[in-house]
């Protein structure tokens, strides 16, 4: 049968032998419907244990889903999967996400995704156009930086061909490099850049002028207007941002999508079309910022108050994207880790050069350092902050203020992580999350502590909703109003993070942008829970998917192919790397530190009570179907999914029953 | 509404625009179906648009050798009329705009039709970059 909304094919490339070949789609559909889902399908099937993230045998998979590039509001991200270099203690497998438009351009060209082996012999690219693969000489592009790469081939091209691509960092193999499209569009997290840079793959050329297919085009274009109307702005958040006057008439500021099909007022994406540069004095600067990117000028009054300034700022933010490396990993972990090093006495200068982080020329020769391997300390950082520490043998301390786990630093943890507010007990169900992750899991899990943080009157004073409110809405996906209860402490935590973890794959598998997705509150409702039409605001991702594809699913059914991801995931996890509680437990002294903000309910900050929490754990783990002592799951519940066969893989590391 | 400009430097470049026009007239996501056209400037972020002006005297029309285009009384879009069109292609030509596109695969050409009255990439833009133009503008 075929699906609306599908282009049909996946691309296979070995890079070493040069073999190109074409596989249908429907191989995984309906079942493993798109993105993350069909890759944990690839992967289970595909990635032999034992695998390196930089050995030619690892998978680089990059898919995207059935909504993306459609009239689906907020549906241009693409997902990446496999070995990821930035994981820790062990590269394992994991994902990454990307914006922009080159999804879209992907199923244009005629493919879902593609999946990259081997390494070519010497730098390539991709250059894909109407269900043509070439393989192509990257000689000239190796070494410049992301921009560059894009701007060449653009321009040999056309300006309407999207390029998806790495900078020195990825080439260099450093464990926190991206790969990026547009100018600040990246699969930031993971350390995909390094894998592709692993396979002397430069970038993804891709153009195309391909039909995609709808099944019900008047109903899908009704739910998709319907939805896009209903949304109200980047987070799902009540009140709408406003650009800021003085920067629109000074750099041009402007609204930007970081992904196809968005349709809101963003709370961080802003292009600035001048921007007079710092470093390279005379030049005129253009670029988007997004997310996290906005830290990189430091924002007096916070924990990030070093002085770099707007305009050094931005310039920093695009030297990092150029050169290829993870925004979020500098800023949240790295920096805020070098600046604790200089304070306790630690270092003072890094290969040479005083650490001041109020200079645009440090942040220069440190990101340059790092995505080149230049000097000893910053070829260690090359590694990312955790391996970095264990190499040079200093800050193992202060490391474990700033990274929860995984490699990763912190994010919506209320510890690590101090630019997003949130507090106890919200950021348990962070916790739990972050405890059964392979990465911060925050990428596809703003919906449950952002979300009621984002709605609550201590973030939006005018425009939020009472905790009781907010109690009630939430009661009607979580089943209970102890959920979002600010009093509630460790009751009722296991469940949202079960809930959301499907939500999550069901993002990335569609896809759909994480910020707004679920929608779960409204201001468009009487009783603030979104709904529009004749659908509710948890099931518009649902609507979008049936009415686009044709396949008959019902939120249970795209609820339980979602949760069988997880299951096959937590599944490889066991077989390839042996997980089990013991891993997802040292998450907890992290926690045990005390919060860094505080609960106006409770009066003073928390810390994690590792016991309590390991019930919550028990909770989570029953919900899931996995056994109490390993966390992993039973057979009961590997053929409950319909995964009796891959059960069989996993021998005596799982138990009949959880 | 009898026609509608665009407010490029307002554009967040979501193509929505584009992806409800093609869906709505072709019933798929069809680029080439689509009767307005957004330039991406990804590095300059000055995106523009290519769409129909509904001219008083449009060239299209003048350059039809068989007279297939021809004025709603109540959208007031000039619209064409496939029966009589010969998919000659002289009306994409003569459009100083670029605004007649050529559909490739179905071999004729497109042009707005202001979707009878009410154009779905207006109602699809939530920045307000589309709007209805003055009369007289």
């Amino acid at each position: 049968m075929k699906y609306g909304g599908y282009a049909g094919k996946i691309l296979r490339v070995n890079l070493s032998t040069g073999v190109i070949e074409q596989q249908d789609t429907r191989d995984y559909l309906p079942d493993w419907y798109g993105g993350r889902a069909m890759a944990a399908r690839i992967a289970w099937d595909e990635i032999p244990q034992g695998t390196g993230a930089f050995d030619p045998e690892s998978p680089l998979i990059i898919l995207t889903g059935p909504l993306t590039g459609t009239a689906a509001p907020f549906s241009g991200r693409t997902t990446v999967c496999g070995i990821s270099s930035q994981g820790y203690p062990v590269e394992w497998y994991s994902r990454s996400s990307f914006g922009g438009h080159w999804g879209p351009e992907l199923k244009h060209a005629g493919f879902d995704g593609i999946v990259i082996t081997g390494k070519a012999s010497c730098p390539v690219f991709l250059k894909i156009e109407n269900r043509i693969c070439t393989i192509m000489d990257a000689g000239e592009l190796w070494g410049t930086g992301i921009y560059l790469t894009q701007k060449k081939i653009m321009e040999q091209y056309g300006n309407d061909w999207r390029v998806f691509a790495i900078g020195p960092a990825g080439e260099n193999r450093v464990r926190i490099a991206i790969a990026a499209t547009e100018t600040e569009s990246a699969s930031g997290q993971g350390g995909y850049g390094a894998v592709m840079g692993s396979k002397n793959l430069k970038a993804i050329a891709v153009h195309g002028t391909l039909p995609l297919t709808v099944a019900e085009p008047e109903r899908f274009l009704e739910v998709c207007r319907l939805v896009r109307n209903e949304a109200h702005a980047s987070h799902g958040w009540p009140h709408i941002p406003e650009l800021d006057s003085d920067k629109v008439k000074k750099y041009g500021q402007r609204y930007q999508a970081c992904t196809q099909g968005c349709a809101v007022r963003c709370y961080d994406a802003r292009f600035y079309t001048t921007v007079p540069a710092v470093l390279q004095k005379g030049k005129r600067l253009s670029g988007q910022v997004d997310c996290i990117a906005g830290l990189f000028p430091g924002i007096e009054g916070t924990f990030y108050d070093w002085k770099l300034g707007f305009e050094a700022g931005f310039e920093i933010g695009q030297i990092a994207n150029d050169e290829g490396l993870n925004h979020w990993e500098i800023l949240v972990g790295l920096v805020p880790w070098l600046r604790y090093l200089r304070n306790d006495g630690e270092i003072e200068k890094i290969d040479g050069m005083e650490i001041d982080l109020d200079s645009p020329e440090f942040w220069s020769f440190l990101l340059r350092g790092i995505s080149r391997r230049e000097g000893e300390f910053r070829s260690a950082l090359s590694e990312g902050t955790v391996r970095a520490s264990k190499t040079l043998g200093i800050g193992g301390e202060r490391l474990k203020q700033l990274f929860p786990a995984w490699g990763y630093a912190g994010h919506w943890d209320g510890h690590g992580d101090r630019i997003n507010y949130v507090f106890f007990p919200y950021w348990i169900v962070s916790a739990m999350q972050w405890a059964v992750d392979t990465r911060d899991p925050i990428s596809s899990a703003h919906g449950y502590g952002q979300n009621i943080m984002g709605w609550s009157r201590i973030c939006s004073p005018e425009h939020g909703l009472s905790w009781d409110r907010i109690q009630k809405v939430s009661s009607k996906v979580y089943g209970s109003e102890t959920c979002a209860d600010p009093e509630s402490a460790y009751a009722g935590k296991a469940f949202p993070a079960y809930w959301h973890g499907q939500r999550s794959v069901m993002k990335d598998s569609l896809t759909v942008g994480d910020q707004v997705f679920p929608r779960i509150y409204s201001r468009k409702t009487e009783d603030n829970f979104a709904r529009a039409g004749d659908m509710d605001g948890p099931s518009f991702e649902r609507h979008m998917f049936t009415s686009l594809t044709g396949i008959p699913w019902s939120d249970i059914d795209l609820n339980h192919a979602s949760e069988r991801v997880i299951q096959l995931e937590r599944a490889l996890l066991v077989r390839s790397f042996n997980r089990s509680r013991t891993d997802d437990e040292s998450v907890i002294p992290y926690y045990e530190r005390t919060e860094q903000q505080t609960n106006p309910h409770i009066g003073h900050a928390v810390a994690m009570d590792g016991d309590k929490f390991r019930k919550v754990m028990d909770e989570y783990y029953a919900l899931r179907g996995w056994d109490r002592k390993m966390g992993r799951p039973s057979l009961e519940t590997m053929k409950k999914f319909n995964l009796t066969e891959e059960a069989k893989q996993l021998g005596d590391r799982i138990v009949e029953k959880d | 509404m009898t026609r509608f400009t665009v407010r490029s430097d307002l554009c967040t470049g979501c193509l929505n625009c584009q992806a409800v026009c093609s869906l709505l007239h072709s019933g798929k996501h069809d680029r080439s179906a689509s009767a307005i056209r957004v330039k991406l400037e990804l590095f300059s972020g000055k995106h523009s648009h290519i769409f129909c002006r509904q001219c008083e005297s449009p060239e299209c029309r003048k350059a039809c050798p068989v007279n297939a285009i021809y004025k709603d009384l109540q959208s007031r879009a000039w619209i064409i009329n496939y029966d009589q069109c010969t998919g000659c292609g002289i009306c994409v030509e003569a459009c100083s705009y670029g605004a007649m596109f050529w559909h490739e695969i179905e071999g004729k050409p497109l042009k707005c039709d202001l979707c009878g009255g009410t154009p779905a990439c207006m109602e699809a833009c939530s920045f307000n970059v589309i709007i209805p133009a003055e009369e007289n503008s």
